[in-house]
């Protein structure tokens, strides 16, 4: 249950991190006229830094597992979804865009598709779905 | 002895309502809609022990208020057609949602006996109720029944029957809401009794309520009633 | 009711309900054991119908909606471009000039091709849209959302109806016969347009893609997003100003359906049945909308397009729509699109089209080139779309649900106005935010 929750908060953090790191290279660059420092590994995306940041503060809604209190898996089970809708989310975008590409014999720029940050966090969230949602599936 | 008597069906959606239906009247029933309305209304029959039932099932209803078409029409065929007894099905699983009708059935003053249905899936769901201690608290037969293996549907009939015979001669348990809330209600009791015409025809206690609660269709019949200047003043 | 009130310090209504549950919660614990075991149910719900987290996490899977939407699905509405831009091109030189010709190349290719690029968003979304839904979740969503309309001062079971308008209105505004009061459901019939239909999409992806570069998803989900706070804000509004919709509120009750796993086919076969009354409103109303479109378009034979009847048309609606930066072409469009809101996109479709080779990109880039759309009266032209009038077949189920000529035109003209309204503050704000 202990292990269960700081796995929780780590993802919690890390989440609510790059959402908001996300958010504010997006707001600068839509409303600013350019982000200033773009990193490589951080995307610019406004509404996809807010989706980042609520999966976050949902891992983080999971802390008082830590307490022993067994409902608040529920938090973790809903992140855990949460992470995995927008992991495979960007994984059928990073297919899409080399379709597209090669439709259109363009260039992909497949390493940043891939590189999205979302999808490695949702990899790394797997363990914790499989344990979560397996002892919330028991009965009682 | 009774010979004849009618009896009306009601409850929340979904507790099994029209299984009981069903089970009563051996599925055989007259569909038709409540005068120029769009709801639909079954009616059947059933006989037991020598005593014939027309049984009507009245829509499915979360309370009594005057917004909704279906629960006017249900709280209208118990007011004005004054059944011989009003059969409040209960979910068992859904206690505490449930009673809230059953509240508003009671301050009616129908002749009311309680169907708790679904017992089987409350003991699944681990709950233990006791039903003796229920059938006290509310003043009304209880009867435990799981309209899906017709278990309970005699026992059900029988407190039906014993529940016509005694109509009127039952003591109705009056359910307190609150000394001050009390003493509003009969306050505006006191003045509606005036009314010997509304009084008649309408259980004073519920008025009184429905008056405080602002229902529209209440308000409408005190409209012409000549207590209604005092009653104003009374509410402020 | 007002000495009542002084004494008991609250509505009486509220005061009777609250001790009618006090009463119950107190007998309960004398008649019942044992407490109910958790249930994966109770689990999810605890997390998705939050007080805090329950909106943002509805706000968040909306947003994941629209990127699976638009940017899954471009690849497919590229083929089906690519398809109809190669179609054309070996078309027209076998046919030679003359009627038939620029009828199969502009009219048909052209015009509805244009639109029948849309179905892979269309049916993406609907997919979406259908897991969204059977998983349960969407009665979710709804319950949060209806939670904070009801405190708002709105009524109860407001919000599925308005979901539903998402699809298509006019199920959304048949759905509104959930609600108790005559009186709400009015309200919530008069505002449903506002939710944005599916046939609105392929105008937001036409000309998000054109103007907005890379936030087009943004734009297109902001579309979405302002629908719903228009609805929300017209209904108070409403309630507030009009006299007829005052007054005690339909109850908020709901039953939540159970959580399910949605099945592939189940899904499949949702999307289905959605994207295919798209399909057939494509091969009739659609179709006969661009085919008239074209003839107006082309007519008097051989006359440029500004001579033609729809450039008649369109220089007479002109002024009207100046300042909001549309000019005739886009008001033109916006004037069919009373017949089926896809038409908008098939008008541009025929009236750009270079031939039969209109392709999506090149009429983005006709857009771009000559300047029809800025990024600021794009959107304001997206937004005036999203407001304005619904389509025929929408007025016509508002008035048989509604019975009543008044509200209809009501309806009618309050969008009109809210439309014009809000494009031209999009277009004031954006100029002295310095866009152009």
């Amino acid at each position: 249950m202990r292990g269960l929750g700081l796995y929780a908060l780590v993802l919690g953090v890390i989440y609510v991190s790059l959402g908001l790191m996300e958010f504010i290279l997006g707001f600068f660059d839509m409303f600013l006229g350019g982000a200033p420092l773009s990193c490589l590994w951080i995307p610019v995306d406004l509404f996809g830094g807010f989706s980042a940041f609520v999966i976050g503060l949902t891992y983080l809604a999971a802390v008082r597992l830590l307490k022993g209190e067994y409902e608040s898996i529920s938090y973790v089970l809903v992140a855990t979804m949460l992470s995995t809708v927008f992991g495979v989310l960007y994984v059928l975008i990073f297919l899409a865009n080399g379709l597209s590409a090669y439709l259109s014999g363009e260039e992909w720029s497949w390493i940043v598709d891939l590189a999205r940050p979302e999808i490695w966090l949702f990899i790394s969230s797997t363990p914790l779905a499989y344990s979560t949602w397996s002892t919330a599936r028991k009965p009682g | 002895m009774v010979l004849a008597i009618r009896v009306a069906l009601i409850g929340n959606p979904n507790v099994g309502k029209s299984l009981i239906f069903n089970n009563l009247t051996g599925g055989k029933a007259h569909v038709g809609n409540w005068p120029g309305k769009t709801v639909e209304r079954k009616e059947g029959r059933c006989v037991y022990e020598g005593v014939e039932m027309e049984i009507i099932d009245l829509p499915g209803v979360y309370s009594l208020t005057a917004n909704s078409i279906d629960e006017l029409i249900a709280r209208d065929y118990i007011v004005e057609e004054k059944p011989d007894v009003v059969v409040d099905i209960v979910d068992a699983s859904n206690l505490e949602r449930n009673l809230y009708l059953t509240l508003q059935l009671i301050e009616l003053e129908a002749n009311l006996v309680v169907a708790l249905n679904k017992m089987d899936i409350a003991r699944d769901m681990g709950y233990e109720i006791d039903v003796k201690a229920l059938s006290e608290i509310l003043g009304l037969p209880v009867v435990p029944t799981v309209a899906t293996t017709k278990q309970g549907m005699d026992e059900l009939k029988k407190a039906i029957i014993k529940a016509a015979q005694q109509r009127g001669r039952r003591r109705i348990r009056r359910i307190s809401y609150g000394k001050d809330l009390e003493a509003i209600i009969s306050t505006i009791e006191g003045i509606l009794k005036k009314d010997r015409v509304l009084s008649s025809r309408y259980p004073t206690r519920w008025l009184a309520i429905k008056v405080l609660e602002g229902d529209e269709e209440v308000l409408r019949r005190i409209d012409r009633s000549p207590v209604k200047a005092e009653l104003m003043e009374v509410l402020g | 009711m007002s000495r009542i009130r002084e004494v008991l310090g609250e509505d009486p209504e509220i005061v009777l309900a609250e001790r009618r549950y006090d009463w119950i919660s107190k007998v309960l614990p004398k008649v019942m054991r044992g407490a109910r075991p958790i249930t994966l149910s109770d689990l999810l719900d605890k997390a998705l119908l939050d007080k805090y987290l329950g909106i943002p996490i509805f706000l968040a899977l909306w947003w994941a909606l629209f990127r699976f939407t638009f940017d899954v699905s471009a690849p497919f509405s590229d083929l089906i471009d690519m398809f109809f831009s190669r179609l054309g091109e070996a078309v027209e030189p076998a046919l030679g000039g003359g009627v038939l010709s620029s009828l199969i190349a502009d009219g048909l290719l052209g015009g509805l091709g244009s639109v029948l690029v849309f179905i892979p968003p269309i049916f993406f979304l609907f997919f979406g849209l259908s897991i969204l839904e059977d998983s349960g979740y969407l009665a979710r969503a709804a319950f949060v959302v209806d939670k904070i309309l009801y405190k708002l001062g709105l009524h109860g079971r407001s919000f599925i109806p308005m979901l539903l308008g998402f699809g298509c209105n006019i199920p959304g505004v048949m759905a509104c016969r959930t609600i108790d009061r005559e009186e709400d459901r009015l309200l919530t019939i008069i505002v449903n347009p506002l939710m944005s239909c599916s046939a609105r999409l392929p105008v937001y992806v036409l000309i998000s893609s054109a103007v907005l570069g890379g936030y087009a998803v943004a734009g297109i989900y902001s579309m979405y997003i302002m629908g719903i706070g228009l609805a929300i804000a017209m209904a108070l509004l409403f309630r507030r100003v009009i006299p007829y919709f005052r007054g005690r509120r339909s109850a908020f009750i709901m039953e939540l359906p159970l959580y399910t796993v949605p099945t592939l086919r189940s899904t499949i076969l949702h999307m289905w049945e959605r994207g295919f009354l798209f399909l057939k409103k494509a091969g009739t109303v659609i179709f006969i909308g661009v085919l008239v479109v074209w003839a107006l378009s082309s007519f008097p034979w051989g006359a440029g397009l500004e001579e033609s009847y729809i450039g008649v048309l369109g220089r007479a609606l002109e002024p009207l729509f100046r300042p909001l930066g549309f000019d005739w072409r886009g008001a033109v469009a916006l004037f069919f699109g009373f017949i089926a809101k896809e038409i908008v996109v098939g008008t541009f479709g025929v009236i750009f089209g270079a031939g039969g080779e209109a392709s999506e990109e090149e009429i983005a880039d006709v857009i771009r080139s000559e300047n029809i759309f800025t990024p600021l009266t794009g959107y304001a032209f997206m937004a005036f779309t999203l407001i304005y009038i619904p389509c025929v077949a929408t007025v016509g189920v508002i008035y048989r649900e509604t019975n009543s000529w008044k509200w209809t035109l009501f309806t009618v003209l309050y969008e009109l106005l809210l439309a014009y309204f809000t494009a031209f503050l999009i277009v004031s704000v954006g100029h002295l935010l310095g866009f152009s």
